[in-house]
């Protein structure tokens, strides 16, 4: 891979990384929504960066405008059951948030 | 085009379902029927549709069809095992829409429930029949998307569906993504996002690609319950409405399967696969299969297991599926033709089975607490026809003949036999303990549902809910295995090429 | 005549859906229909057997099309011999348990069962090719685990049968890997071909071995052979009838027509014989001496059913007479077996006690089963002329020209066998009776099939032209003879010596040696074996699943870091390339 595409690919790498650790270490919905963006970014920007080499962009370009648009829907979807949850439950803390019985 | 025609009448009849929920105080008694029927009809219709089309074009091999001439434009993908898993969908769906007149009283969100079980079966239609990446991720988002928000339907009395649809958004979400990441990898090599074009990926470049399918196939997994990613299937279908428990173990997780498949299908056919260079000295191909295979005795052996010590008739049913859902995968990861028709089969026979088996589970009520096994025992002496349901789908879903889950199984295990390799042959040995092992849980359902007698004065059981609407469906899926397993022909004529 | 073949199967399935149906409308007719539509199946079972001439197989529509295998038939001497015994004894079975069954309720679910049962079983004998007796193999098996719980009130019955299911689902799955194997390996699974084929190279030395061994475990799952065997004592908790039919004359043979039909395959190497053979004797050793301490009377039965089928899977392993000794002792050994069992059945109905040791003395009082049971024990003892003298001795006979020590030691399990047939009989039906009230002998329609029973076991094997269908005579040589007739008088003395003695010296030897008591204690227990498998399921399968089931913890954090996990492990393999 030609070495800006390799960047690239493992700057969002990183950030996939980043992402999924901080969703799972998270104490507050919020802030694993944020993650959850984190690793969107990471995966958008990973597929961008895949035209760079030497295959036409425009296939990644078209990819990424819709992949924007859908983590847009989930991430909204995600919200609106998160403000549901902090009716319900009282709490933004996912180690709380745990009425299924086991 | 009629892929095309299909859904547009789905959408079109999504759109009215949730127009015809307005206007609550006129017709508010019937208002579950109403818009139940117009979400039926339209499934009936569509599926009637795709009847005639297998029917009058008799298609055997695949059929491309792009709808313009740009080079952006999608590739969908129509052969027999597409045309199956369709056709279980709908008739999945059709149970579960008919099941949810009498399931949904008139205070819930009629209207968006229906809607969004219509888009789910739409996407579902779409991902099976897409060819390349960006369709497949497209339809794989929507029927995500339509999941999440099933899963969150909640009642005033209980609030463990949004907590179970949280954890499922995430983590599907999470893998979806991956799954976007792996794409990208895949076309930085390739150069093309056509699923056709994953033949050349072990030719060429081979680390990256091995490295890129794997993300890829862990991406699509959690969908599919793969070992370290099920976490979320107890939860999600435990505490999901009981129609959406039914779609999801039977046409939703399966879907995930299939995607695996269209994934395998062109590496199946590699033939000069390079080495890797690595510690292991395998080739590309053989690497990704043993990955596979490992994978899939972990998630089968969890899945059999967990069910052991489970008290809830729900949560032993989505452990269940964890484990078929690991033999399929084992199944698919000989990368042979029979394992892909063995897999399609055993979506049709799973599909069927599990579906009926969690309407069924929702006789005594519709909280979490109503399917626990403690509050279900008995239930075969208040009502024999009931007894038999539970006993005749619990047989079945241990793959004992006369119902069809048998053929299933049998061709997955053909399929790794057939493999003719060591390792394979104790993937199969290790399928068929399994399958042994799954024994112990359905005969715990058995025992305590269709033969035990209640333990508590009728006063403190739950009072049981017997109508003609909610016993139906499951029937009629009960119908159809032994359908299926008495005349295996009737279907497999269709699958083979 | 092939019409026949595949009516005989057909008959008693398509009649099931009925039962239920007319049983809603009338009870005596839906048992009168019972009876009438196994008596149809006996009376096809006898036209088949009545004009057979020559072997064939026929096929009708492709059943699993990718391999197309298709529903066949295979009508040959030993297939069309047990199909007319198997309905000859279901329909008098069926019309034993229109007596014995009168006043329970869920008869319409018996019925069916049943009939579901025989149909199954005859299409099991009547199957052309591997993968059709499989699936009729688990039916049968199904239909048995629900009618040993068919009483569902008693947790008893509810566990014996689902034990039942459990235990020979077991052997299923050998048998069911065996049998993929060879669709695998041969793309067929029609008998011709499989035995054409053995030794050639998809299916050679290695592969046969395999499969012979798994198809040896599947035999013996459903033969309740040891150490698969814990099922059949408990499978007593069913009704008599049930155990008559099920569990003393078909469906245990089940195991020993597998092999008898795949000898081409067991003969092809000799390490087979030998298992078969060790398998058959170690299980008849055992059954008879677990039947010798029993004190219920059903169990006492069901020890011994385990023992004469060791004995039949002995014969097939020593035999140079392709299991044809093994046939004719299963037909022999079903017929007594069934008697004894409806003579039982009998006893229990009319005191409703099951315990040797509290029955004696209906000598008097229920004469007629007095006499079927009288007549079952001698002809398992192997009395001449009846029909177990014939068949042990032949068994005997053919055993000392291979293999003179089993041959030694199926004479000697003789000895038990008469103690413990003539232990049951002494204790229930001499001496004096311990029972509050006088029993009853039983109604005539549970009369009849007992006395049709006797006629059998006393002329049936003069009857039976076993040459016709199975081209072997039945040889005897006369040391044979006296090794039997040996065996029985020394066991009939034996009892006699130990019962009506009754001295006290002997009482207090028994009660003082140590040993001795142990061994009884073992021996009631079934040696161990059902604690064995208990220790398995707790100690092995449940701390796992407890494992297994933490794994699910709910968190949501957790679930996240299980998927970082592995995606960084993926990660590190590859770039450390392992992967």
């Amino acid at each position: 891979m030609p070495s800006d595409q390799l960047i690239f690919t493992v700057t969002a790498t990183v950030l996939v990384v980043i992402g999924l650790g901080s969703m799972a270490y998270s104490r507050n919905l919020i802030k694993t929504v944020m993650a959850f963006q984190a690793i969107v970014f990471g995966a958008n920007l990973a597929l961008f960066s895949s035209g760079l080499g030497s295959y036409s962009s425009y296939m990644s370009q078209t990819f990424v405008l819709f992949s924007i648009l859908v983590g847009a829907s989930v991430e909204a979807v995600a919200l609106a059951i998160i403000v549901v949850i902090h009716r319900k439950y009282g709490t933004l803390n996912p180690w709380e948030i745990r009425k299924l019985k086991h | 085009m009629w892929l095309l025609t299909v859904m547009e009448i789905e959408f079109t009849a999504a759109m009215i379902c949730l127009a015809a929920d307005y206007g609550r105080k006129c017709y508010a008694k019937w208002r579950p029927y109403v818009v139940g029927s117009i979400a039926t009809g339209s499934l009936i219709i569509s599926l009637v549709y795709l009847l005639y089309y297998r029917w009058t074009y008799n298609e055997t091999s695949s059929v491309s069809l792009r709808p313009t001439t740009s080079t952006f434009a999608s590739l969908y993908i129509i052969n027999e095992y597409t045309i199956f898993v369709i056709f279980t969908a709908f008739v999945v769906g059709i149970a579960v829409s008919i099941y949810s007149w009498k399931y949904l009283s008139q205070d819930d969100n009629v209207g968006p429930f229906f809607s969004l079980l219509i888009l789910l079966l739409t996407s579902v239609v779409g991902v099976v029949s897409a060819g390349d990446f960006l369709s497949l991720f497209l339809f794989w988002e929507a029927m995500s998307i339509s999941a999440y928000g099933l899963v969150a339907f909640y009642k005033e009395s209980s609030q463990i569906s949004l907590e179970a649809s949280l954890k499922y958004i995430f983590l599907a979400g999470a893998g979806s993504l991956l799954a976007l990441y792996g794409i990208s990898l895949v076309y930085s090599i390739t150069g093309s996002i056509d699923l056709s074009s994953l033949g050349s990926l072990l030719e060429t470049n081979t680390e990256v690609g091995v490295f890129a399918l794997i993300i890829i196939m862990l991406g699509f997994g959690v969908e599919a319950a793969i070992f370290p990613l099920h976490t979320w299937l107890p939860d999600v279908y435990s505490a999901a409405p009981l129609p959406v428990s039914a779609v999801l173990s039977g046409i939703v997780t399966e879907t995930g399967v299939f995607v695996l498949l269209k994934i395998i299908q062109p590496l199946s056919a590699v033939t000069t696969a390079t080495n890797v260079n690595t510690l292991l000295k395998l080739s590309s191909t053989e690497e990704i299969q043993g990955i596979l295979a490992v994978l899939a005795i972990l998630t089968m052996f969890i899945g059999n297991l967990g069910g052991y010590v489970q008290t809830n008739v729900k949560r032993i049913l989505s452990f269940s599926s964890i484990a078929q859902m690991g033999y399929m995968i084992a199944a698919l990861s000989t990368f042979s033709v029979l394992g892909i028709v063995a897999v399609v089969f055993m979506i049709w026979n799973h599909g069927i089975s599990k579906s009926g088996f969690f309407l069924m589970s929702g006789l005594n009520g519709k909280n979490y607490e109503d399917s626990e096994l403690d509050n279900l025992q008995g239930l075969g002496q208040k009502n024999k026809v009931v007894g038999i349901m539970f006993a005749s789908n619990s047989l079945a879903m241990v793959g004992s003949p006369p119902f069809g889950m048998f053929w299933a199984e049998l061709l997955i295990v053909e399929a790794l036999i057939a493999a003719s390799s060591t390792f394979f042959f104790a993937v199969a040995v290790i399928v068929v303990l399994n399958i042994f092992l799954s024994l112990g849980y359905y005969l715990r359902i058995i025992n305590r549902v269709a033969l035990n007698a209640p333990d508590r004065p009728q006063e403190n059981m739950p009072k049981s809910n017997f109508s003609l609407g909610l016993l139906i469906p499951p029937l009629l899926l009960i119908a159809l295995s032994l359908l299926t397993g008495i005349f295996p022909y009737l279907l497999l004529d269709h699958l083979i090429l | 005549m092939i019409y026949a073949a595949w009516l005989i199967w057909a008959v008693p399935i398509i009649s099931v859906p009925f039962i239920p149906l007319i049983g809603m409308v009338s009870q005596r007719g839906r048992n009168w229909f019972a009876v009438l539509a196994s008596a149809l199946t006996a009376f096809i079972g006898f036209y088949l057997a009545a004009s057979f001439s020559s072997g064939m197989t026929e096929s009708s529509i492709i059943w699993l099309p990718i391999f197309k295998v298709p529903v066949q038939v295979l009508v040959d001497g030993t297939s069309v011999l047990l199909a007319a015994f198997i309905s000859f004894l279901s329909f008098l079975i069926v019309l034993y348990s229109v007596g014995y069954m009168k006043g329970e309720k869920g008869q319409s679910r018996y019925y069916s069962l049943i009939l579901l049962f025989v149909g199954a079983m005859l299409g099991l004998v009547m199957a052309g090719n591997l993968i059709q007796l499989y699936f009729f193999w688990e039916i049968v098996g199904i239909c048995s685990a629900f009618l040993i719980a068919f009483w569902y009130d008693k947790p008893e019955a509810r566990r014996a049968g689902l034990k039942a299911f459990v235990v020979t689902r077991f052997g299923d799955i050998a048998l069911f890997i065996a049998v993929l194997i060879v669709l695998a390996n041969l793309k067929t699974t029609n008998y011709a071909s499989i035995f054409s084929a053995i030794g050639s190279k998809p299916f050679g030395t290695n592969t046969v071995l395999l499969v012979g061994i798994l198809l040896l475990i599947g035999a013996m799952g459903k033969s309740a052979q040891v150490p698969l065997h814990v099922w059949l004592p408990d499978a007593m908790e069913g009704p008599t009838p049930v155990s008559a039919l099920i569990h003393a004359a078909t469906m245990v043979n089940a195991g020993v027509y597998l092999v008898i039909r795949m000898f081409p395959l067991f003969s092809y190497s000799s390490t087979l014989l030998v298992l078969v053979t060790i398998v058959g004797l170690t299980s008849m050793i055992f059954g008879a001496a677990c039947a010798v301490v029993s004190e219920d009377l059903k169990r006492i039965l069901a020890y011994s059913t385990i023992s004469q089928l060791g004995i039949m899977f002995a014969s097939i392993g020593v035999g140079t007479t392709l299991g044809a000794t093994a046939t004719y002792h299963l037909i022999s050994q079903g017929l007594f077996k069934a008697l004894a069992f409806l003579a039982a059945g009998s006893v229990i109905t009319a005191t409703g006690s099951r315990n040797v040791e509290e029955l004696g003395g209906l000598r008097k009082s229920m004469k007629y089963t007095y006499i079927g049971f009288l007549f079952a024990m001698l002809a398992m003892s192997g009395v001449p002329p009846l029909i177990g003298f014939w068949s042990k001795d032949w068994i005997v006979s053919t055993a000392l020209t291979s293999n003179v020590v089993a041959a030694i030691l199926i004479a000697l399990s003789s000895v038990l066998t008469t103690i413990y047939s003539f232990r049951a009989l002494f204790k229930v039906f001499y001496g004096k009776s311990k029972l509050p009230n006088e029993p009853k002998e039983s109604s005539t329609v549970m009369i009849v099939p007992i006395m049709t029973l006797v006629v059998s076991v006393t002329v049936g094997w003069l009857v039976l032209d076993y040459q016709r269908l199975v081209p072997f005579n039945i040889t005897i040589d006369p040391l044979t003879i006296g090794m039997s007739l040996a065996a029985i008088a020394s066991g009939i003395g034996i009892v006699y010596v130990a019962f009506s003695s009754r001295t006290a010296q002997t009482q207090s030897l028994m009660g003082r040696n140590a040993p001795l008591i142990a061994l009884r204690k073992y021996l009631l227990e079934g040696l161990g074996f059902d604690k064995f498998y208990g220790f398995l399921y707790s100690r092995i399968v449940l701390p796992l699943a407890k494992t297994s089931s933490y794994l699910e913890s709910g968190w949501l954090g957790v679930n996240m870091g299980l998927m970082l996990a592995s995606v960084l492990l993926i990660i590190f393999l590859v770039a450390l390339k392992v992967i």
